[in-house]
Formats: structure tokens, C-alpha cells, sequence
């Protein structure tokens, strides 16, 4: 066990959850938004789409996203625009398959926030002659701030977690998508205990901090209507 | 607020709910314009179309700015006309300070730097707010939160102000204060107020003008004092803005003068309009801040109708500086609201003669 085994896999996971929670906030704050507010009939449906990796096996997502980042994909053909082949076996890939993994709980806890927010702050703001950009940015984001944490710290940990989506896009390449748990699942493998309890042990206290974080955060966004 | 934008000129129509809105009138700059009715009558509909927050079909111009015309497809949203709206349940926003809040409006009103009728101080300190400025909404009481919502309205200085009840948590006396300032605001400012409010008490102290709504119908604004003569006397004798009625008989028709001339009791009452034949009866409606009262018989005075009779009744109306005398005329009763100083000054008490003096009667069913 020396610090060159342990310090790729960690910081490859944090550069990954990172850089993913950056993506989610971007794409999952404006779903989130659109979702709590349109009347539009099949919005439910959109809901379930976004929410569907919560129950697809990871295997499953992973296969389809390997077809879709893989040489005869649309991840092939924007690969090829960068000169690679493929987008699989890469961070970038990594990457947009942890936005897609970890969509639904980043959503889900951002809607619920901006849904509690309700029409009245927002029918105030715009008498008082804020634009619908202004209002978003000026109520409804300060409002919903709870929310938006839980959204990005849940997304955050859930990349953290991730082992099935990456080990079928990304493989096992170190320092390019040989991530904390995938590194846990290899030492294992090779018998050394000592690197497993340690880096599991590091992820047992993280996970437990960011739940204990999640949970106090949704407590104050419940409290808010009282 | 930011003055006269012109008359509000209303003419919508359409169907929220079980409720079909049908409003038709017009409101002018630097008046309030009361919108008095029954609770479900569509007070507040009304108000959201104006506002742009509810779509109904028509026509809504102020001044030259048209907000909505559908043969044109005109419509401007909420945010682009210059309203400021206190909401009968205050939304005030739970992130920001009482200090926040009010600032929120000023900075995206016309004049960020002040009008000089309204202030931000002086809003702040009519309004009582001035202790309040660092707090949280969440942490005021209903009739705080109600004064913060009107103060932003007002600092959004507005062309068109909507207020949906906005003092319903205060205390009557509070509410006293502050409706005569808010009039006067408006008045300088050249502001259109709407006034949307139950209370007749309320809508007697604030309007100039009052639109009656029914059903969501609502088809004229007519200058208070005569809105208030075509109200049931139910209207009238439920709230404290007291009244009588009373019943004579025609004796006259003096059409060159378009007056009646009746009989009480063997006494004479000249009543505008000669609509009613000689020798009916006829119920006529005196409100009580109408009625003064002499103890001697008054000369040289313009008030025509004056009648003779017998103080039954003197009762002072708590927390206010007035006094109700019921006056005995025959064997009918009128009600006169004087100042409790007066009431005193006259040495006035029951069995004593007295001349009631009647600035404004009307047919009761006029």
C-alpha cells in the first residue's frame, strides 16, 4: 500500500464526480424547472425517462450507452471530430454516462424545491416588474437553494458510488477511467485487504456525510412551509 | 409612483372557474376606484386580468398603452405594465429581509431614485416599518406582513396600483390612518387605484370613485357619494357607516327645480328627483355622517331640509372620536354621527328638542 496505488483512483473519482456535478446542475436545474412548472399532459412521462436509471440495471444502461460511445455511434461519430475512435474507454465518455446515471437524483430533489416554491413569489416578482429571467435567478433559485444543494451533493455522491455503468464503458485503465470503486473491486480481487479497508473505509465515512448533509438540508426545505 | 399614465380603461370578459367575469368602466388617473362586493364575486379576478396574472378576452388600455386588445393580439404580460399589486395573502419573499423585499421594488421601478411623494422613507414610516426593516418575513405577524406587501406595491410606484384587501389584517383604527394617506398618495401621484374591498366602512374612507360588482359583473364606476345612495339600504344599516330611512309622503312635484316635496309628520322635506306621483309614499335613505344636529333653529343656511324632533338616544362609538344621536321625528327614528365633543358641547341627552339637519337625502330605491 504507498500513496502512487492509492492517489490515481481517488483523484480520477473526484476530477469525474466533479466535473459530472458541474453538468448536472447545468442540465438537471432547467429539466427540474420545466418539469415543475409546465402543464404540458405527457410531463409525467418525461419524469419517468429521467428517473429511469433509478431501476435500470446498471449493466443494461451501461451496454446501450457502450453501443451509443462506441465507434458506430453518435459517440463514435463526435469522437471521430476530435480524431478518436470512440468515446468509449474515455473520460469524456465517463462522463456523459454519469450524467445520465445520476440525472434523476439531481433532479428529482430540485424539482420538489422549486415546486414547493409555488406561483405566488413569482406572480409577486412579476408586478413588480421582473422579467421571467430575473424571477428565476432573483426568487426562484434563492428559494429553491436547499433543493439545488441536495440536487448537486446527491449527484456528486452517487458518481462517487457508481461501479456497473463505468465498468461496461469505461474498463479498467488506470488513471483514465479506473475509478475509487473499481480500484476497491481490483485490490479485492488481488487479495490486498489492507488498500480495500482503506479506501472503503474513506467511503463509508463520505457516504455517511453526505446523507447526514442531505438529510438536515431536506429537513430545512420542509420546513419552509411552516 | 411614477404619475398620471392616463385613465384605465377596462372592458374584459370571460369565465375562471364557475365564474363568468364581465367588467366594463373606467378608472382615472390620481382617483381611487373602490371594486366593492360580496366575498366570491370576482373581486379578485378582476384584479389579476387588470395585472396581466390572468388572461381574460378584451380590451385594457391605459392612457395611450394598450395592455390587451385580442382583435389586435395585443397582450402585454404582467411584468411590462406598470402596476404594483398587494395580494389579499401578502407574497412576500421568505429570502429576503422586510428591507429586501421593499428595495426588490424599488430598484425595477421607473424612478430607482425616489419620486418625491413616495419615498422610501416616508412609505416605510407611514406604514410603521421602520423597527421592521432587518427582519424576515417569516418572523412577521399577519397585519406586518400586509403592510410590508402594500409598501412594495407602493415603492414599485406604479401607474396603476391594485389592492386586494390590502389592510383586511389591521386593526380598524390602524386601518384609519392609513386609508386617508393612501388616498392622498394616489391623488398627488396621479396614480389609477383599484380598491378591491367587502367593507363598506373601508370603501366609504378611501374611494372617489365606486364600481359595485355583482357576480362578476361589474359596468360602471360612479362617484362615491351617488354609488353609495343606489345601494340596498341593507348595505348601508349593517355597517358602521350608519344610516336611516325613513318614510313620507309626496305632497308635490317641483319639476323646475327637479325636486319633490314630501311630508313627515306634518314637516316638509325637499328631495331631488320628481319621478313618484303626489299622494304615495315613498322610503327615503339619510346617512348618518349626513345628519347634523342644533339646538336652535338654524338661519341663514343652505341646507334646506331641517326637521324638528326629540333626541331618544345618545351612544358614543368606542375607539372612534364619534358619537351616534338618534333623533324621534314623528314616530320614526334618524341616526346623525357627530363628534363626541360636539355631543357633549350641545349638552345633548335623550328628551331633549333638537333640529336635525339633512345635508343629503335620497329615494331609497333611486
Amino acid at each position: 500500500m504507498n500513496a502512487e496505488t492509492l492517489w490515481p483512483p481517488i483523484r480520477l473519482t473526484l476530477e469525474l464526480a466533479g466535473v459530472t456535478t458541474v453538468f448536472l446542475l447545468l442540465l438537471g436545474t432547467p429539466i427540474a424547472w420545466w418539469l415543475a412548472r409546465t402543464r404540458f399532459r405527457f410531463r409525467e412521462a418525461v419524469a419517468a425517462l429521467v428517473a429511469l436509471p433509478l431501476v435500470l440495471p446498471p449493466t443494461v444502461l451501461g451496454f446501450y450507452l457502450l453501443i451509443a460511445l462506441g465507434p458506430d455511434g453518435p459517440g463514435g461519430f463526435v469522437a471521430r471530430l476530435f480524431g478518436e475512435r470512440s468515446l468509449a474507454f474515455s473520460f469524456p465518455g465517463l462522463v456523459i454516462g454519469s450524467i445520465i446515471y445520476s440525472l434523476p437524483f439531481t433532479v428529482q430533489p430540485i424539482r420538489s424545491a422549486f415546486e414547493a416554491v409555488g406561483d405566488r413569489p413569482l406572480e409577486a416578482a412579476a408586478t413588480l416588474r421582473a422579467s421571467p429571467w430575473d424571477a428565476f435567478w432573483t426568487v426562484a433559485v434563492p428559494l429553491a437553494r436547499p433543493g439545488l444543494i441536495a440536487g448537486a451533493v446527491l449527484g456528486f455522491a452517487h458518481t462517487v458510488g457508481e461501479f456497473g455503468v463505468i465498468l461496461m464503458i469505461g474498463g479498467n485503465i488506470p488513471g483514465a477511467t479506473r475509478v475509487l470503486s473499481i480500484a476497491i473491486y481490483d485490490h479485492v480481487e488481488l487479495m490486498e485487504w489492507g488498500t480495500a479497508h482503506v479506501l472503503s473505509g474513506s467511503l463509508l465515512a463520505f457516504s455517511f456525510v453526505v446523507v447526514a448533509l442531505t438529510l438536515s438540508l431536506q429537513k430545512r426545505i420542509g420546513g419552509r412551509d411552516r | 409612483m411614477t404619475g398620471s399614465g392616463g385613465t384605465l380603461e377596462v372592458g374584459l370578459r370571460g369565465a375562471v372557474g364557475e365564474l363568468r367575469i364581465e367588467a366594463a368602466f373606467e378608472a382615472r388617473a390620481g382617483e381611487t376606484t373602490a371594486i366593492f362586493g360580496p366575498s366570491g364575486s370576482g373581486k379578485t379576478t378582476l384584479l389579476r386580468a387588470v395585472s396581466g396574472l390572468t388572461r381574460l378576452s378584451g380590451r385594457l388600455a391605459l392612457g395611450p398603452d394598450t395592455w390587451q386588445d385580442d382583435q389586435r393580439g395585443v397582450f402585454v404580460p404582467a411584468y411590462r405594465r406598470r402596476i404594483g399589486f398587494a395580494f389579499q395573502e401578502p407574497a412576500l419573499f421568505d429570502h429576503l429581509t422586510v428591507e429586501g423585499n421593499l428595495r426588490y421594488a424599488e430598484r425595477r421601478s421607473d424612478e430607482p431614485d425616489g419620486a418625491p411623494s413616495v419615498s422610501f422613507i416616508g412609505v416605510v414610516q407611514r406604514l410603521g416599518l421602520d423597527r421592521h426593516l432587518g427582519r424576515m418575513p417569516r418572523g412577521l405577524s399577519g397585519g406586518e406582513r400586509q403592510r410590508v406587501s402594500l409598501a412594495r406595491a407602493l415603492l414599485a410606484r406604479p401607474a396603476v396600483l391594485l389592492l386586494d384587501e390590502p389592510l383586511s389584517g389591521l386593526h380598524r383604527t390602524a386601518r384609519a390612518a392609513i386609508l386617508p394617506w393612501l388616498r392622498a398618495l394616489g391623488e398627488a401621484s396621479g396614480t389609477v387605484t383599484l380598491y378591491v374591498s367587502h367593507d363598506l366602512g373601508e370603501v366609504v374612507d378611501v374611494a372617489d370613485r365606486i364600481a359595485p360588482i355583482a357576480s362578476g359583473s361589474v359596468t360602471a364606476a360612479a362617484p362615491a357619494g351617488q354609488a353609495l345612495d343606489h345601494l340596498p339600504a341593507g348595505h348601508l344599516l349593517s355597517r358602521f357607516e350608519a344610516g336611516s330611512v325613513l318614510t313620507a309622503t309626496v305632497r308635490a312635484q317641483l319639476p323646475a327645480l327637479s325636486l319633490s316635496e314630501l311630508d313627515l309628520g306634518g314637516q316638509r322635506l325637499r328631495v331631488p328627483g320628481t319621478g313618484r306621483p303626489v299622494g304615495t309614499e315613498a322610503r327615503l335613505r339619510v346617512r348618518a355622517r349626513d345628519v347634523a344636529v342644533a339646538t336652535e333653529a338654524p338661519t341663514a343656511i343652505s341646507i334646506r331640509n331641517v326637521l324638528r324632533g326629540t333626541v331618544t338616544e345618545v351612544r358614543d362609538l368606542p375607539e372612534t372620536p364619534f358619537a351616534e344621536v338618534a333623533v324621534g321625528i314623528a314616530d320614526q327614528r334618524l341616526v346623525a354621527r357627530i363628534t363626541r365633543d360636539a355631543a357633549s358641547e350641545l349638552g345633548l341627552e335623550a328628551g331633549r328638542e333638537v333640529f336635525a339637519l339633512l345635508k343629503t337625502v335620497s329615494f331609497d330605491d333611486a
